[in-house]
């Protein structure tokens, strides 16, 4: 069958096109050449020749690419002769008269922030690019802590932002070998409280950082927030692919200053002789606060990247493309000079150090059954360490067990101000590889396949000591007796996945007026390295993933989209190895000023956080689109919906414990001037409830919205490109179990006995309409371009609902005794916490005001930014940008505070010079 | 200090003016060039067809220092360093752009009972801490005008932005977040009788965000809401961990400007510039408690004769100003009875506050032409009266000061003209003609601070002392550029009036940097230095 498929396609009509590319000082080598519909892509070489074989019959728009110059999109008609072109490309400058500075759709699925496009928005890192994104709105972006990625969502979201997978130059970039599991900062230990500056800095179970990623090395990103190849995995939320910059060009030198940011970059590309290849290189330096006046909160971050490319060309007709890029990450924030540092003697040091090294080798075949193989492989190792020395102030002498096992043990009472030294190590090597094979078959004439198939694998081995306290005596968050004995980092099993994947396209052109695209694509995936108990153990997850389109017109061009996919998020090491809670619980505690005569004894109770049937968190997708195009105006609507029950969360369990107590000292005995013992107390056993937390695919997250764009043609009256953007998004944030709640306290010389387990379901929503006007202003005469981005947020309501609303009064339906029992709420038991006057029962009533279920919407409100760039002949660029130049933030009466209430915002505002070190080429 | 002010202003306001300023040019004539049509109208009326098309860099270092009395709210020491800058280009029938960017940092030492940014735009509205101290600060400004020809016709455009961020380092900490938009948009005609009439009408927006609390975990700290001769809100005045305020300002002004013909003997020149400004504050609970009315007339003339080999020109700058302050009156209110939650609403205001502000710069000038060179003598005097009142309690604060000086420059071209000197001095003594405080707080039950925020501007302006001002530039021209510096000072000495002290006990004892209560020394130290490259 598939040599009949093959013979078929020997029979069609296939020409090849030739070309060398032009620039004014030159040859364009390395420009990367293709059609876009055919999925069809080579590489010129470093004289600029390239050759696109087998390209079927018919109209294309071939397009040509390189750093530093404008992309040219020729149509070209191939009927029945090879073709020779000879390709005229231009330098990107303002003075020519097409200037792409906003997000452009490309390959009908992704939107693509071209070179052009990432120097005009003058980011600092890869978060700042997502206010091109229709629904997104801008922020700030502080440098100084973690911030969650979103997508299509009102808000965002752990799960969300773990979900969302970077791609850099094929390379998946994970940081789920990261492990940090310690009281006070992990999330199963208690909330509040704790290392508020590691917790803000480290984006734990979060996903990548994206203030680590320099857009200075970038030459374009795509954004697939729909449905994605099943060539890429390990992802629920969206994709961003980033591309690095590679080839020839002048040295750059970028120096950026704003309220909040220092960077300085300098970059330039070599050619190393005939044959040699290119080499470019580059590095910033990035110094960032968000409150000028926190000394603590500073970001300093140094990288540089250095990407080899070539293109071998073989008597055979075959080719090879070479690519291998070494970059490095280092960021070094210690605690600077201020009096309050001074003053309490803390010091916090946070090194950051990350190496990468990626090889990627495609070989060229251009046969039918095959026409490329390619190979990525990457090694990266970060040297990760938080070093703290911490001062902890206690109001009263905190007990301190030093047990590994449950049951009684000797104790001792903390001092009531102490240095913690402690330090938390994370050495995550990750390793990936990921073999590809393409195939592109002309099955009949207009009817083209493309099938791409190929396996990954990828290793995290954390070699980190993890969380490690200096003195085991001094810990550095003791309020409430929870203690982990940490394991260290490199002795946890490295997280190993395996798939494999097919995906093809199918091409139909049946007239030049009609086009039908289907996208359809099946990953296979497993979890290795587990142990047998895990529910992922051996367990192969599928995930289909489809994108088809419909086109029709020629010059009033309709497409209709629709896809469907299903993408599976995996656990991180440190969902799947948490540490062991201990709880410590006093049996004795006979405290005394002379510590001599003191004597504690603890019950220890441990308490394992792991979850052995954690499972891949899954996101279903399912959208639909319109495309129009006419004359250049386009309009494009896509309404989603995403649906994800099964995220990650730490969830909070009671578990009733009871120990030995030993309080009421027996009758005749004197402990005065000695040490206590058990002996001289009556025995008596005590009940309490312990609370721990372990994590569950438990969180949900239900998206849905219409996102939509405008694009219309430069008015050249006002040489001015419009583009009108937005979305309205729902999201629904909630948690699939049930909520447990113990009113604790006493009830006469007891703990209280219950804790109510409520089926609440709660929910919080949250609604949000936009719309983004961006005015671009591009005069060539005076090479200048103005930006004018006004921003509406039309609605944006946020409420809270659960299953007793209207109700206000809760009660549970189950609820657990002192004896680990669940027992069922009956009327009578409901009866009596309803009865206010019954002090036990009715405890167990949580009661809601009106407020707290009041929609809370807000006014509609604008926001207006500016950005001017002039460029002075080719080699400088001046800009001076604005955001919140002015902003509309009317009062409003507050539903659920009953006030009037304003945002306030403070427009934000830098300027930035670029300089071309090169031969200017104005006349 | 003043001169820290007016710059500042200046430089919001003020379009670029991308020529060096040396002596010869008309003061009026540059005041002109603020607005982009200045630019094309200038081509007309000097009947020059050349391209006028230059830019400039500058770097440049300023420090002013005070000894003895000043202006609290100000702070004792100001510095900065600035990197900047500016360019005009010609496109022929396409118009002409001009534009000007600059970037600043630099500190303001000594600050007391003050958190604001730029307090004379706000006062007497302003919030403090009673600890002051160092306000470091950074300053981005850009400036951006076209304009076009039309027949006789000038037509431009200029935008401006300056946004500074201020912030302390010690507690209670502030920041300031202080943004300055402003659009002009301005016409002219060149009449056949090389006369000409310039119209301008401009639009800014002032926004300050305040924020200023301790980093220190459990300080507090009585934060002040201030609103003239030492009165503050009660009620707002808290002590607290820290406050937040916003201001804003909504300023509209109106110009109209003539030119006599270059071509004779006797020219005149003349402006009339009329200002409005509304000025309100929110506290953070979205109250707003306060707001002024501001309005500025400022007349300017210059008379001139060019004879051979010598000019006299009178010139006179006026601005008067006049500002009315209103409090408004609120009323608490019920929104939600099961969880006592309350609200604000305005029911009425109450006008007491007001102040004036006259100054007043005359001056004749004589210079003589030598060749390519030029020396010139300057005679003038500065008057200022400047009022304060409050209806209310009858409160009265009041100075007239006059400053007459005398001021003689030379410059001088080399005979290939690559060099050029400019040195300039200039005496002047500042004379208190009169003055009168008028100022007693009658509620003995609150901490009176009438001392640090009433008592002290009007010592400071009660002074008489002798100023000493000397300006030099030298320019060395290439072919296609030229380098230059510049160097601009003065040194101020004197005395505050004997008779001018505060006899009452100080109320709330603070760590602020403060004036004296007796009669002490009013000396000044100011220096600007600069290079610059044009082209």
């Amino acid at each position: 069958m598939v040599f009949i498929v093959f013979e078929c396609a020997s029979q069609n009509c296939n020409f090849n096109i030739k070309g060398v590319i032009k620039t004014e000082d030159g040859f364009a080598g390395f420009a990367t050449v293709g059609i876009e519909d055919l999925n069809i892509y080579t590489m010129a070489d470093e004289g600029g020749r390239f050759e696109l074989r087998r390209i079927p019959c018919g109209n294309h728009k071939l397009l040509v690419k390189r750093m530093g110059l404008t992309d040219k999109y020729i149509d070209i008609n191939l009927i029945n002769k090879d073709l020779n072109l000879e390709i005229e490309m231009q330098t990107a400058t303002f003075k020519l008269e097409r200037v792409e500075v906003m997000a452009k759709r490309h390959k009908a699925d992704k939107l693509e922030i071209g070179e052009t496009a990432i120097e005009y928005l003058q980011p600092v890192s890869l978060a700042d690019l997502a206010v091109l994104l229709p629904g997104n709105v801008y922020s700030e972006n502080p440098m100084t802590q973690f911030n969650l990625n979103s997508s299509r969502q009102v808000g965002s979201d752990k799960n969300t932002s773990l979900g969302i997978a970077v791609t850099s130059d094929g390379v998946p970039q994970t940081s789920d070998g990261v492990r940090i599991q310690m009281v006070g900062i992990t999330e199963n230990s208690y909330s509040g409280g704790g290392d508020s500056q590691i917790k803000a800095r480290t984006g734990i179970n979060s996903g990548t950082d994206m203030r680590y990623i320099s857009t200075d090395h970038v030459q374009s990103v795509e954004v697939n927030r729909g449905i994605s190849s099943s060539k890429y995995g390990n992802m629920s939320a969206g994709q961003i692919i980033v591309n690095s910059k590679y080839g020839v060009s002048p040295l750059r030198v970028r120096a950026k200053i704003d309220l909040k940011n220092k960077l300085i970059y300098a970059g330039k590309g070599f050619s190393l002789g005939k044959k040699a290849g290119d080499l470019h290189i580059g590095t910033d330096y990035l110094y960032s606060y968000d409150d000028i006046r926190e000394e603590m909160e500073k970001f300093t971050r140094i990288t540089a990247q250095a990407y080899y490319n070539n293109k071998v060309n073989f008597n055979s007709g075959y080719s090879l493309d070479l690519d291998f890029k070494l970059a490095q990450t280092i960021s070094v924030n210690k605690m600077k000079k201020d009096e309050l540092t001074y003053e309490y003697n803390e010091t916090y040091k946070a090194d950051y150090n990350k190496t990468d090294l990626m090889l990627k080798a495609k070989l060229n075949f251009n046969l039918p059954w095959i026409e490329n193989i390619s190979l990525i492989s990457s090694l990266n190792r970060v040297n990760d360490l938080i070093d703290r020395h911490y001062c902890v102030i206690t109001g009263n002498p905190k007990s301190m067990p030093l047990s590994y096992s449950e049951g009684e043990n000797e104790g001792y009472y903390l001092p009531t101000m102490y240095y913690s030294d402690f330090y938390i190590e994370n050495i995550p090597i990750n390793f990936y590889t990921q073999l590809n094979i393409k195939s592109r078959l002309e099955l009949a004439q207009n009817l083209n396949l493309t099938l791409e198939y190929g396996a990954d694998f990828s290793s995290s081995k954390n070699r980190g000591g993890g969380a490690v306290i200096k003195d085991e005596k001094l810990p550095p968050f003791p309020s409430d007796n929870s203690y982990m004995r940490p394991q260290k980092n490199y002795e946890i099993p490295a997280i190993e996945t395996g798939a494999a994947y097919i995906q093809s396209s199918l091409l139909y052109k049946p007239t030049e007026n009609q086009k039908a695209k289907i996208d359809f694509g099946y990953r296979f995936t497993q979890m290795m390295n587990l142990e047998s108990d895990y529910a992922l153990y051996h367990k192969i997850l599928c995930e289909p993933r489809l994108n088809a389109s419909y086109t029709i017109g020629k010059t009033i061009n309709h497409t209709v989209r629709l896809g469907y996919g299903t993408e599976n998020k995996l656990p991180t090491m440190d969902y799947l190895y948490p540490e062991k809670i201990y709880k410590d619980f006093w049996v004795l505690n006979a405290y005394t000023n002379n510590p001599e005569n003191r004597h504690l004894i603890t019950y220890t109770k441990i308490f394992d956080a792991t979850n052995k049937d954690i499972r891949e968190n899954k996101n279903q997708k399912f959208e639909v689109g319109y495309d129009l195009n006419i004359n250049n105006f386009e309009i494009s609507l896509t309404a989603f919906y995403e649906k994800s029950e099964s995220g990650y969360d730490y969830f909070k369990f009671y578990q009733a414990v009871t120990y030995p107590y030993f309080s009421e000292l027996k009758p005749d005995v004197d402990i005065s001037g000695r040490r206590p013992d058990k002996e001289d107390y009556v025995e008596d056993k005590f009940s309490e409830f312990a609370s721990y937390s372990q994590v569950q695919n438990s969180k949900k997250v239900i998206k849905r919205g219409i996102e939509y764009r405008i694009i219309s043609p430069k008015v050249s009256v006002l040489e001015t490109n419009v583009e009108i953007n937005g979305a309205y998004y729902y999201t629904i944030y909630g948690s699939s179990l049930p909520y447990y709640f113990y009113p604790g306290g006493r009830i006469g010389n007891n703990m209280y006995p219950y804790v109510g387990i409520y089926n609440l379901d709660e929910k919080n929503k949250q609604g949000r309409l936009n719309t983004n006007f961006w005015f671009n202003t591009h005069i060539p005469k005076f090479r200048m371009v103005f930006t004018n981005f006004f921003q509406f947020i039309w609605i944006q309501t946020k409420q809270y609902s659960d299953n007793f609303e209207g109700i206000y009064k809760k009660i549970p339906y189950e609820y657990i005794d002192f004896e680990n029992q669940k027992h069922e709420v009956t009327p009578e038991i409901a009866q009596r916490i309803n009865d206010l006057n019954d002090t036990q029962w009715s405890q167990l009533r949580r009661q809601s005001t009106v407020l707290s279920y009041a929609k809370e919407t807000k006014p509609v409100y604008m926001m207006w930014n500016i950005k001017v760039t002039k460029e002075f002949g080719d080699n400088a660029k001046l800009s001076f940008f604005v955001d919140g130049i002015l902003d509309i933030h009317p009062q409003y009466a507050s539903k659920t505070s009953a006030r009037t209430k304003r945002e306030w915002s403070n427009p934000f505002f830098g300027m930035e010079l670029i300089l071309n070190i090169a031969k200017n080429r104005e006349k | 200090m003043i001169r820290k002010f007016l710059i500042i202003i200046s430089s919001i306001i003020i379009a670029t003016t991308v020529y060096s300023q040396t002596k010869d040019d008309d003061i009026l004539y540059n005041k002109l060039s603020q607005t982009a049509s200045f630019y094309t109208v200038n081509k007309q009326y000097l009947n020059d067809t050349s391209d006028c098309s230059s830019a400039e860099i500058v770097a440049s270092y300023l420090n002013d220092k005070t000894d003895g009395d000043f202006l609290v709210y100000q702070g004792k020491n100001h510095y900065e360093s600035r990197i900047s800058g500016s360019g005009v280009k010609d496109y022929g029938k396409y118009g002409i752009l001009n534009g000007k960017c600059f970037y600043a940092n630099g500190k303001d030492r000594g600050i007391s009972w003050n958190a604001m940014r730029f307090p004379e735009l706000y006062l007497p509205y302003i919030i403090t801490d009673s600890t002051g101290g160092d306000s470091s600060f950074e300053t981005y400004c850009a400036q951006g005008g076209y304009a076009k020809k039309s027949g006789n016709w000038h037509f431009g455009f200029d935008f401006s932005f300056l946004g500074e961020q201020a912030y302390r380092l010690t507690d209670p900490r502030v920041l300031n977040n202080t943004t300055f938009l402003t659009f002009k948009l301005s016409s002219g005609k060149v009449f056949n009788n090389g006369n000409a009439l310039m119209f301008s009408g401009y639009y800014m927006r002032n926004k300050q965000y305040l924020h200023d609390r301790y980093w220190r975990p459990g300080e507090q700290q009585r934060f002040f809401v201030i609103y003239g001769f030492g009165l503050y809100d009660t009620k707002e005045s808290v002590v607290a961990f820290g406050v937040s305020r916003m201001y804003y300002i909504n300023n509209a002004g109106a110009e109209i400007s003539f030119l006599s013909s270059e071509n004779k003997r006797f020219t005149i020149k003349g402006i009339l510039n009329y200002d409005y400004k509304k000025m309100y504050t929110e506290e953070s609970d979205i109250m707003q408690l306060y707001n002024t009315h501001t309005h500025t007339i400022s007349p300017s003339m210059s008379v001139a004769y060019h004879g051979r080999g010598f000019d006299i020109k009178l010139y006179s700058f006026t601005d008067i100003l006049n500002r009315k302050g209103y409090e408004n009156i609120l009323e608490k209110y019920i929104t939600d009875e099961a969880n006592s939650t309350y609200d604000y609403r305005k029911i009425a205001d109450e006008q007491n506050y007001k102040f004036s502000n006259i100054i007043s710069n005359n001056s004749l000038r004589f210079a003589l032409f030598i060749g390519d060179n030029e020396i010139g003598f300057e005679l003038g005097a500065i008057v200022l009266c400047r009022k304060e009142t409050n209806s209310k309690y009858a409160y009265k604060i009041k100075n007239l000061n006059v400053t007459p000086d005398f001021k003689t420059d030379f410059c001088f071209k080399t005979p290939n003209h690559k060099q050029r000197f400019d040195i300039g001095f200039k005496y002047s003594r500042q004379i208190s003609v009169k003055n009168n405080y008028d100022v007693e707080i009658k509620n003995n039950a609150i901490p009176h601070v009438d001392f640090q925020t009433c008592f002290a501007p009007y010592a400071y302006f009660s002074a008489e002392y002798d100023a000493f001002n000397a300006e030099f530039e030298y320019v060395y021209s290439f072919q296609k550029f030229s380098i230059g510096t510049r160097v601009n000072g003065f040194i101020v000495s004197g005395n505050r009036l004997s008779d001018v002290e505060y006899t009452k006990t100080v109320g709330y004892d603070s760590v602020c940097p403060m004036i004296s209560k007796q009669a002490d020394k009013h000396n000044e130290k100011y220096i600007n230095l600069s290079v610059f490259v044009k082209f």
